[in-house]
Parts: C-alpha cells; sequence; structure tokens
C-alpha cells in the first residue's frame, strides 16, 4: 500500500478499535495467551505481548493501531516471556482452519492468479502445491474473497463439524467455536478441556482421521469370509466403519461403468452387474456385501479410496498441528481485507454471509483508481472485473480494495 | 480393590509409590541395610540388559515393591541412557504379559491410579476417552493404532484387552523415559557403595551398546521394505493368518537386515494363530540356530511371483531380483 492509502486505511481501522466494546475482545483465559500484532509502520511482527484483560488489549490497540491482530492458541504460564521454552506451555485450544485455498473450486480460474516467486512462471485458478515450471513450493497467490469459494468452505465447516467433530470425536456444540477469518475462510477453534493438552503427534493423528489419510478398510472390518464371500462394515456402524460402507454404497450407486473400469479394470462389470443386489445387501439389517465375491479386498479396497474423497475434510493441517500457533484475534480485523474477524456460534453459521455480516465500514463514499480486479462483491455492492478506472464506490469497498493493493486513493 | 500384592506386579502404581513414601526411607539407607533388596533391584536390571522377563515373587511383595523403586534409582543414577531405555522396555514388556492375563476390573483400576484414565467396559471392548488414547497411541508406527483405522465413537476408542494392555505397558515405559529427563532426576547422586554395586553392569552395557547400536540401524523403516515384505507386515499385524510362504519370506527377510529372534517375534504376536513356543521355533530355524544350521536366505522375486506374495511391484522392483536388494538400494539412497 502507498503511504496515502495506508494512512486511509489506518484512519478507519483506528477509528474502529476506538469504537470497540470491550467485551468484543473477550476471549478464554485472555491472561494466559501470547498477543501480537502487525502495525500498520513496517511488516515485523511485534511478539510476546500479554494483557490481563479485554480493557488493557483495548488501550494498547488504540494506541497502537494493529494492521493484523493476533492471540496464541497456546495457554502459557508466562506468555510475554521471549523465548518460547521459558513460556511455559500449559495446553492448547484445537483448531481446524478451513480455507478455500486449500479447497478446489472451479470458480478460481475467474479470480485467483499464482506466481512462482522463482521463476516468475504464472498460471490462474488452484495454486499448484509446487511451480510446473521449475518445480520450487515458494509461490505467491493473488486471490480474491469469492462467494462460491466461501460457500464451499462454509459446507467445508459444515461437514467437518456434523460428521466428525461431534458424533466421532465426542465434541459438545458449546465448545465450538467458529471464526470467519476476514479473508476467505473460517477457523474452527475447540475450547473443551478435553483436548488442550494434547501433543503435536496427537494432534496429527486428528488430521490424518478428518482428511482419510492412512485409512486401511481391512482394520475396519473388510476381508475375506470362509466361503470366499466378502464381509464389510455396516453403514450404521460408527467412526470410519459406518463412513467407510455408505462411501462404498454412495460411489457404487452413481459411478460409471467407464469410471469403475479405471479403477479395476475388468472387475468393474462383475460389480455393475450386480449393482442392485450389491446396494441392497449393504443397505439390508444386517448389512451383507453380497454379489463382490469375485472382485477381491484389494480391488474393493481401491473402490474405497477413491469413494471416500468426498467426504474428507479439506483443512489446513499445519495449523491444528501446531499447539504454538497465533491465531487472528475475534473482532479484529483483516489486513488484507478490512473486514471483521467474526465470531459465530454453530447456529449462526447457516444464515451467516461473510461478504455483508463483516463488513465494517458502513457509510460514507470513496474515489479510488482500480488498477485490476475481477467481479467481486461486497455486501449489495457488486462490481467489476474492470481495470485502470477512476471510480467512486462505498467506503467498504474502497478500504477492501486499498487493503488488498488493487487500487489507491483517487486524487 | 488393589491389593500388596498388585502393588508388587505393578511398581509402578501411584499407589505403590505412596505404600514406599509411608515408609519414610531414602536412599541411603540402601547402602548398608536391606541388601536383599538391592540384590533384587540388581537382578531386575539384569534381566533388561540381558533381554529377559523377570519372574514376579508375590510371596514378598514388599521386596518386590521396594526392588523397583531401588532398581529405577540405580538405573537413573548410573545417567546411562541405553540402559534406561532398555530397562523401561523391558518393564513395559513384562507389564503387557501381565496384564493381558489380568483380571477386567483390575486394568480399570490400575489406569486410574497410574495414568487417570477412565477406561469403561462395554461387553468385550474396553473403552478410552480419545484424548488419553492419543496420549500414547502416537508411539506406535503399526497403522492398526493409527486413530483414523480405530473404533472411535463419540469421543471413546474401543480397544480389546491385549490392546488396553499394550496401551498402558508403553505408557509405563514412557514415564520412565520421561522421569529421566527431569531435572530433579538428572541431578540424582547415587551413594558410592550403591554406585560400586550397580557398575558390574558398565562392561556388560557397553558390549551391547555397540550392539545395539548396529541393530539400530537395521531396524527397518517401512520406506525401506520392498513392497512384498509391507505387505505381509500389513497383514500381520492386523492380526490376519498368513500362509507359510509368507511366514518363510517376512522371517528370513527380517533376520538377514539383522533384526532379531525376539523382535521378529512381535510381529507374529498379533497374528491369529500366534503360537509363541511353535513361532520361536520356526523363527530360531530360519536363523540357524537350531535345526540344519543354516540360515535362510528369503526366495527370490521369480519364486515370490510364482507364490503371489509380489504385491504392487513398484519401480524398484523392477531392476531388483531379490527383495534384499531392494533393501541395500533404498538403504544406500538414505544414507546418500
Amino acid at each position: 500500500m502507498y503511504r496515502d492509502n495506508l494512512k486511509e486505511v489506518m484512519y478507519e481501522f483506528k477509528k474502529y478499535y476506538k469504537d470497540l466494546n470491550e467485551e468484543d475482545l473477550f476471549i478464554k483465559d485472555l491472561s494466559k495467551r501470547e498477543i501480537a500484532i502487525i502495525p500498520f509502520e513496517n511488516d515485523i511482527m511485534i511478539r510476546h505481548m500479554s494483557f490481563n484483560n479485554p480493557k488493557t488489549l483495548k488501550e494498547y490497540i488504540e494506541k497502537n493501531t494493529p494492521l493484523h491482530l493476533y492471540y496464541s492458541s497456546a495457554y502459557y504460564r508466562e506468555p510475554h516471556a521471549t523465548d518460547m521454552n521459558s513460556k511455559g506451555w500449559e495446553g492448547a485450544d484445537l483448531i481446524f482452519d478451513v480455507d478455500a485455498d486449500h479447497i478446489p473450486t472451479d470458480c478460481k480460474v475467474n479470480h485467483d492468479k499464482w506466481k512462482c516467486l522463482n521463476c516468475n512462471f504464472q498460471g490462474i485458478g488452484q495454486t499448484p502445491e509446487s511451480c510446473p515450471n521449475c518445480g520450487q513450493k515458494k509461490i505467491e497467490l493473488i486471490s480474491w474473497i469469492c462467494e462460491n469459494c466461501l460457500n464451499v468452505a462454509k459446507e467445508e465447516v459444515f461437514k467437518l463439524i456434523d460428521e466428525y467433530l461431534i458424533p466421532d470425536f465426542g465434541i459438545k456444540i458449546e465448545d465450538i467455536e467458529i471464526c470467519f477469518s476476514g479473508h476467505r475462510g473460517y477457523h474452527i477453534h475447540v475450547l473443551s478441556e478435553n483436548f488442550k493438552k494434547l501433543s503435536n503427534d496427537g494432534r496429527r493423528e486428528i488430521v490424518d482421521y478428518v482428511k482419510g489419510i492412512g485409512l486401511e478398510p481391512r482394520l475396519h472390518g473388510l476381508k475375506i469370509g470362509g466361503n470366499g464371500s466378502i464381509i464389510g462394515p455396516d453403514p450404521k456402524d460408527p467412526g470410519w466403519r459406518g463412513r467407510i460402507a455408505r462411501a462404498f454404497y454412495e460411489y457404487i450407486n452413481k459411478c460409471t461403468l467407464e469410471e469403475l473400469k479405471s479403477i479395476i479394470g475388468k472387475s468393474a462389470e462383475i460389480i455393475i452387474r450386480n449393482k442392485e443386489k450389491i446396494l441392497e445387501g449393504i443397505m439390508s439389517n444386517p448389512s451383507s456385501w453380497i454379489g463382490l465375491n469375485k472382485v477381491g479386498i484389494g480391488k474393493i479396497t481401491k473402490i474405497i479410496n477413491i469413494a471416500i474423497k468426498d467426504i474428507l475434510c479439506n483443512i489446513d493441517e499445519r495449523v491444528t498441528i501446531d499447539i504454538k500457533r497465533l491465531i487472528r484475534y475475534p473482532n479484529s480485523l483483516h489486513g488484507k481485507t478490512g473486514l471483521k474477524v467474526c465470531r459465530l456460534s454453530y447456529n449462526d453459521l447457516e444464515k451467516f454471509d461473510p461478504l455483508k455480516d463483516s463488513v465494517v465500514f458502513k457509510s460514507g463514499e470513496m474515489k479510488i483508481y482500480v488498477k485490476e480486479i475481477p467481479k467481486i462483491r461486497i455486501e449489495d455492492y457488486e462490481i467489476g472485473p474492470i481495470k485502470d478506472m477512476e471510480i467512486e464506490v462505498p467506503k467498504s469497498l474502497g478500504i477492501y480494495l486499498l487493503c488488498k493493493g488493487a487500487a489507491e486513493l483517487a486524487h | 480393590m488393589l491389593t500388596k500384592e498388585d502393588l508388587a506386579k505393578y511398581p509402578f502404581l501411584k499407589k505403590a509409590s505412596e505404600y514406599i513414601e509411608s515408609l519414610n526411607l531414602s536412599i541411603n539407607d540402601f547402602t548398608d541395610k536391606y541388601s536383599d533388596i538391592v540384590e533384587r533391584a540388581l537382578e531386575r536390571i539384569k534381566f533388561a540388559v540381558e533381554g529377559k522377563l523377570i519372574k514376579i515373587d508375590l510371596y514378598d511383595p514388599e521386596k518386590e515393591i521396594l526392588s523397583y523403586a531401588v532398581a529405577l534409582a540405580l538405573i537413573y543414577g548410573l545417567k546411562n541412557s541405553w540402559l534406561i531405555r532398555r530397562f523401561a522396555n523391558s518393564e513395559q514388556k513384562l507389564y503387557y504379559e501381565m496384564l493381558a492375563m489380568e483380571d477386567d476390573h483390575k486394568i480399570i483400576e490400575i489406569a486410574k491410579d497410574s495414568f487417570d484414565w477412565n477406561l469403561e467396559i462395554i461387553k468385550d471392548n474396553f473403552i478410552i476417552p480419545i484424548e488419553q488414547f492419543l496420549e500414547i497411541s502416537p508411539r506406535f508406527q503399526a497403522k492398526e493404532w493409527k486413530l483414523i483405522n480405530s473404533y472411535l465413537d463419540n469421543g471413546k476408542i474401543y480397544l480389546k484387552k491385549t490392546k488396553i494392555a499394550r496401551l498402558i505397558s508403553e505408557a509405563v515405559k514412557n514415564k520412565i523415559i520421561k522421569k529421566s529427563e527431569e531435572e530433579e532426576i538428572k541431578r540424582l547422586k547415587l551413594p558410592e557403595q550403591l554406585l560400586c554395586k550397580a557398575e558390574i553392569f558398565e562392561s556388560k552395557i557397553k558390549k551391547r551398546e555397540i550392539k545395539e547400536e548396529y541393530e539400530e540401524i537395521r531396524t527397518p523403516v517401512k520406506e525401506e521394505l520392498p513392497p512384498c515384505i509391507s505387505y505381509i507386515i500389513k497383514d500381520m499385524e492386523s492380526g490376519k493368518a498368513i500362509s507359510h510362504m509368507a511366514r518363510f519370506t517376512v522371517t528370513s527377510f527380517l533376520l538377514n537386515i539383522g533384526m532379531s529372534v525376539e523382535e521378529i517375534l512381535e510381529y507374529f504376536r498379533k497374528v491369529a494363530d500366534f503360537d509363541e513356543n511353535k513361532a520361536r521355533y520356526q523363527i530360531q530355524h530360519i536363523a540357524g540356530m537350531i535345526g540344519s544350521k543354516t540360515k535362510y536366505l528369503p526366495p527370490k522375486c521369480e519364486v515370490l511371483k510364482s507364490f503371489g506374495i509380489c504385491i504392487e511391484p513398484n519401480e524398484i522392483c523392477k531392476k531388483i531380483k531379490h527383495p534384499l536388494q531392494y533393501y541395500k538400494i533404498m538403504r544406500k539412497k538414505k544414507n546418500v
């Protein structure tokens, strides 16, 4: 951001933090958390701060307007200690990061670009893990908030909570806090004491669980019976057992012969021929995996591995595994968008419209010069794609574009 | 109710430490008194060093309880990390054997007392809260211990008795090792008289240590194993009975990359039709320790193919004729 733009954004942020209620800065055990900010003046993070209560924190951020404001997922005995080892780690919230960046969506070709910082190779759409040209992993992403991506992310959050956190992990709804990140995704915080002490190894197991990594259907009751028949789990079984059976059922129900052939070759014909019988068998009570005798365990396992793809959770595993993560502060502003990090309960999520409900600069207009943007919407205002154009827009959109660096104040 | 005999069998229990504390003894008291307890403690360590399991003497529970504490003090005092690990391993094996045969309700009490775990029993399964399971389970490499392959419902993991025995015994092992890293333990100084007695292990330890280091390099990492061997091991870990040919292949392979009979026995322990004596005999036979005294090599790839043991060969498999070549190539790669 240029100086003038920065000043303008800072002015608005400052006003926001001044008007903020102390209660909005309430978080569980604030005094045990490390607080960090990235200031407007430079990109250097100021870390290892701690505040006893929301009041002192508010006083600080009123004076030192943050471009970004973070707190630690961890609870420390001495959160202000500058050496990580002397902070005295006491536990950490279990956090899941669902971000549109990690979920492939069709619309990304319309609004996302990426560039390899090593060889300058560029592309549009979903960012590759490594540069297809030079193989390096230093890739810069130029991404935009998009309604479709955010809806997909929201669905992902529901999947994580409804299919995994509640039934399998036994987490209570009131222990789950959801935060819209202010950009492209959601953070799911599990505040229950049970998970607080988990090591990063333990958290990795949870990541693997929701991402389907290392699944072994043979350990979930898939086996060969005495007469060569297949025995498999019941769709009504809890956890991955039932999930395997349901995914297999769904996949066989909707797949074509060609798709199936690409996975298991000629045996696909047996399955398609016996389709009705197989589906009926799996759903019957008790479940029986009939009609699969000649297919074999190995091939059924291959089908299962494909079938579960849709029911896995696309989360950023680094966030969950890290037991000392700095994460965005609820009700702070995201410095790349000017949108509010909104704290939501599970019941709020369905109705939540991130492009409306996280907007804070609601009144006034702004004259800006737009460099290049795809089609975007903030509140009910839609714009783009446009390029090299001076235009008057609502302040919320103006701040958003200034934060993104896609526009400048018009003179 | 945990009896004194229970404390003797499982001296890691908090109740056992409380009992010892109530006696108001210090390590210095053992320099000229209680020589039988010191002897027993030394014996306990000796068994661990030699890789043998000690038999608990239930006729003298007090001696067992105290000697465990003295043994711990001795190994911590010697400050030899190999010995600490070795002792912890040996204790783990001992408790596994006993817990697997233990009365269900006793197991629940033991888990509660020593680790504050809240176990319950439903039908013939033990259930344990997921967060307590995850304290220990990531320490196991086998796929059957991954959370995703566990039976999980509403925050509870369902485990068979042998697995809960493994989990508890591993937690004890973990505790013994973790404790050695505490500052207070690091500062621990043994009285000279006791140190002298424990030093008889020094030469033994040195010899073992060298061997172990060598063996440790040979402990296979999953990626270093050819797919055929990985598959057999996976089957074994899932408790499946495996064919004679598969048994021979995996045993001869693991022996030839330097694993010991006991270590290989651990793999077989999970197999459905496991019979310890029979399995040990077979492994020793293949190792050339008994019978024809020939150490067998695993079959060539060609033979494995004809027996249907060659599964999903990969790029490296195309270059080799014998499964051991695969291991050599992978090890070389790793060392580069």
